[in-house]
């Protein structure tokens, strides 16, 4: 069992196949025979690490994803029942989860963030976005003058 | 009021007592009028105040939103996913432009990002449909994208219907012209229409496309397409072809390197077609609907394909009126020396023959080494399913659905089979029926499940029979997810605790039932 140390210190333990699903955590163990002392993670908190830790588990043993996409197919956001049921249930911290899969290199987990947040996305119109991701409509005159020629076909109908 | 009620005329001193009246409830509304002015003022001054305070806060707290933190690489990961198929149909703009007007940020990565305004879905109306404000509007938007792009490798998925009816051919269709155009750049392609004959696409046949990597059509009714097989000509780089209801008419001597086919097994040419393809490494199969003859798919010698690593057959139907099954019919055509992967599906409700046979004698016949095997709403028994797990002694992934009428399949005599320590009346011999099995998932259709012969069948894979287990070389099972009918009833006592407590020592457990959010396990 190994130690990872939250940003906010709070400790976590796991195994190692469950934390070799982050690249950066399996690289990190190769150095590591000694498994006393924790590994801080100083860009995670623990409420996002223990959903990462979760989603690992369950995902432990599975094939790790291939780096590059199979470029043959069109890309579509498929999610499996379980992936939905976890990103969907954690949408609150969706943002902090990829960010944390990101850093720590854990590729289905990024992909799963990634493709729930832009499920969220498609469907919706501009006003809509800003309001779910709390954007501020910052673009000049000039932009917006531009976007509304842009979208003058669609608008027109 | 009394007064004004008389009817009477006023005179003397009370004429002027009213005319005093009046003059200071004259001077009072006087009063009143400005004070309101005033208090409007001062409304609308804190009004504006209020807003903009409220434009101040939302910038604070999107200073604050967490998509703000995001890197630029993440975001353009986002997007692409969003814009799979920007959808242009149906006086939409598509998810691209919507992208680049929400914020400066995101502008500024939507522009800098060719690929999002790569993938297009596009409406061919009928030409005696064409609405002239509507098409020309998606032929603008689509040309605004097609600028965008900057030239990026195109997906275009065309859906509708064509210009059937037209003498001139679909080319005449203003965006279609502007997309051949670029053919250069289409990589995947994909048609879902209800027909597509050649005589009215006569643009498609001179396309060059050097990328195209994958065309997909799915059609409503069997058509014969002869245009498929003239694009192809064109396109040296095709990997993949995926058909749906569509009899495919080329030229046999095609020299396509294709890895990928979806092709119906009941289409007239179903042998001819999949034995072209030398070094196809997955076939999909399905069938046409309706249902259709395909007698001529009774072959003496059934087809070898030397690198076709994963078979996957979905019927949505079967044909009622055959002595046989389009399963037993398609197992018996092929045989599959470096098959890994069998996923076996079935849509039909009716109550056609078991393929269990030619299931066997398939697997005999291509001395394949199975590593996954999915059974799907497959009409087979209990012990005719141990039998072809025998013939599958490497696998490691086991899904087994039960049919949705007779769920003959997972009975406790197949879940004892699966056990260690008891055998069952199907699974006499010593050993473990599949020593490599490291997946398991079982997919019920009825109520009444015995949860705990599967308990018992899991936990004794599970490792915690520890040397004896390891002496025989059995893999641990490490995934097992176990899917009740949702009529199942409530689970009694403790019945699935053993498994919550494999959970610690390294497995994954699902128990739930179907379509419903609740985890038992």
């Amino acid at each position: 069992m190994f130690t990872l140390l939250s940003e906010d210190g709070i400790s976590f333990q796991a195994e190692r196949d469950v934390l070799e699903r982050s690249v950066l955590l399996k690289n990190m163990l190769e150095d590591v025979q000694d498994s006393s002392n924790s590994i801080p993670l100083p860009n995670v908190a623990s409420a996002v690490l223990e959903k990462v830790l979760h989603f690992c588990e369950h995902h432990r043993g599975d094939p790790l994803p291939v780096p590059e996409e199979d470029e043959t197919r069109m890309r579509k956001i498929v999610i499996e029942d379980w992936d939905y049921d976890f990103i969907s249930a954690n949408c609150d911290i969706v943002f902090e989860i990829i960010m944390a899969a990101n850093y720590l290199d854990i590729k289905d987990l990024l992909d799963l963030g990634c493709k729930y947040v832009a499920s969220l996305i498609k469907g919706k119109s501009t006003e809509q976005i800003r309001e779910l991701f709390h954007i501020v409509n910052d673009l000049t005159p000039e932009e917006e003058e531009k976007i509304k020629k842009e979208n003058q076909w669609a608008e027109a109908v | 009021m009394a007064m004004l009620r008389k009817g009477v005329a006023i005179c003397g001193p009370i004429l002027s007592n009213v005319s005093q009246t009046l003059k200071e409830a004259k001077a009072d509304m006087q009063d009143y009028k400005l004070q309101l002015e005033r208090l409007e003022g001062r409304s609308r001054f804190e009004c504006t105040r209020y807003e903009r305070l409220k434009v101040y806060t939302s910038g604070l707290a999107s200073l604050l939103s967490l998509v703000r933190r995001l890197p630029v690489e993440l975001l353009m990961r986002i997007f692409a996913l969003a814009c799979a198929e920007n959808d242009l149909r149906y006086h939409s703009c598509g998810t691209a432009l919507v992208i680049a007007s929400v914020c400066s940020r995101w502008r500024g990565v939507a522009l800098n990002c060719p690929e999002l305004w790569s993938q297009l879905t596009l409406d061919l109306t009928a030409e005696y449909q064409y609405d002239e404000r509507y098409d020309s509007v998606m032929t603008e938007v689509a040309i605004l994208y097609l600028k965008q792009s900057s030239h990026h490798p195109l997906s275009l998925m065309f859906e509708g219907s064509p210009w059937t009816y037209s003498m001139e051919g679909c080319g005449n269709h203003p965006v279609l012209k502007k997309l051949c155009d670029e053919s250069m750049q289409w990589k995947h392609v994909s048609f879902s229409m209800p027909e597509f004959r050649v005589e009215e696409f006569p643009a498609w046949m001179d396309l060059q496309l050097p990328m195209l990597e994958s065309l997909t059509m799915r059609l409503d009714k069997e058509e014969d397409s002869m245009t498929l097989g003239f694009m192809v000509q064109n396109a040296p780089n095709l990997r993949l072809i995926w058909t749906s209801n569509v009899y495919l008419v080329w030229d046999d001597m095609l020299a396509v390197d294709l890895h990928e086919l979806q092709y119906d097994l009941n289409v007239r040419n179903f042998y001819d077609v999949v034995s072209q393809f030398s070094n196809l490494r997955r076939l999909h199969v399905g069938n046409l609907l309706p249902p259709s003859v395909w007698n001529s798919l009774k072959v003496s010698i059934p087809v070898e394909l030397l690198n076709v690593e994963e078979l996957l057959v979905d019927f949505k139907v079967s044909d009622i009126t055959a002595s046989n099954n389009y399963l037993c019919c398609l197992l018996s055509l092929l045989t599959l020396p470096k098959l890994q992967v069998l996923l076996l599906k079935e849509g039909s409700e009716q109550d056609e023959r078991a393929a269990f046979g030619e299931m066997a004698n398939f697997l005999i016949q291509s001395q394949c080494s199975l590593e996954v095997l999915t059974i799907g709403n497959i009409k087979m028994l209990d012990e005719e399913t141990v039998v072809i797990l025998r013939l599958a002694p490497n696998l490691r992934e086991l899904t087994v659905e039960d049919h949705r009428h007779r769920g003959n399949i997972i009975t406790v005599a197949f879940l004892h089979s699966l056990h260690a320590s008891r055998r069952s009346s199907i699974q006499t011999s010593g050993s473990f029926l599949v020593q490599g099995l490291n997946r398991l998932k079982l997919v019920l259709k009825r109520p009444n499940a015995d949860l705990s012969a599967f308990v018992d069948a899991v936990v004794s894979q599970s490792g915690l029979y520890g040397e004896a287990q390891a002496s025989s070389g059995v893999t641990m099972l490490t995934s097992v997810e176990l899917w009740l009918s949702n009529q199942e009833g409530p689970v009694v006592g403790n019945i699935l605790e053993p498994l919550r407590q494999l959970e610690s020592i390294s497995m994954r457990i699902v128990v739930k039932r179907r379509g419903e959010n609740e985890y038992l396990v």
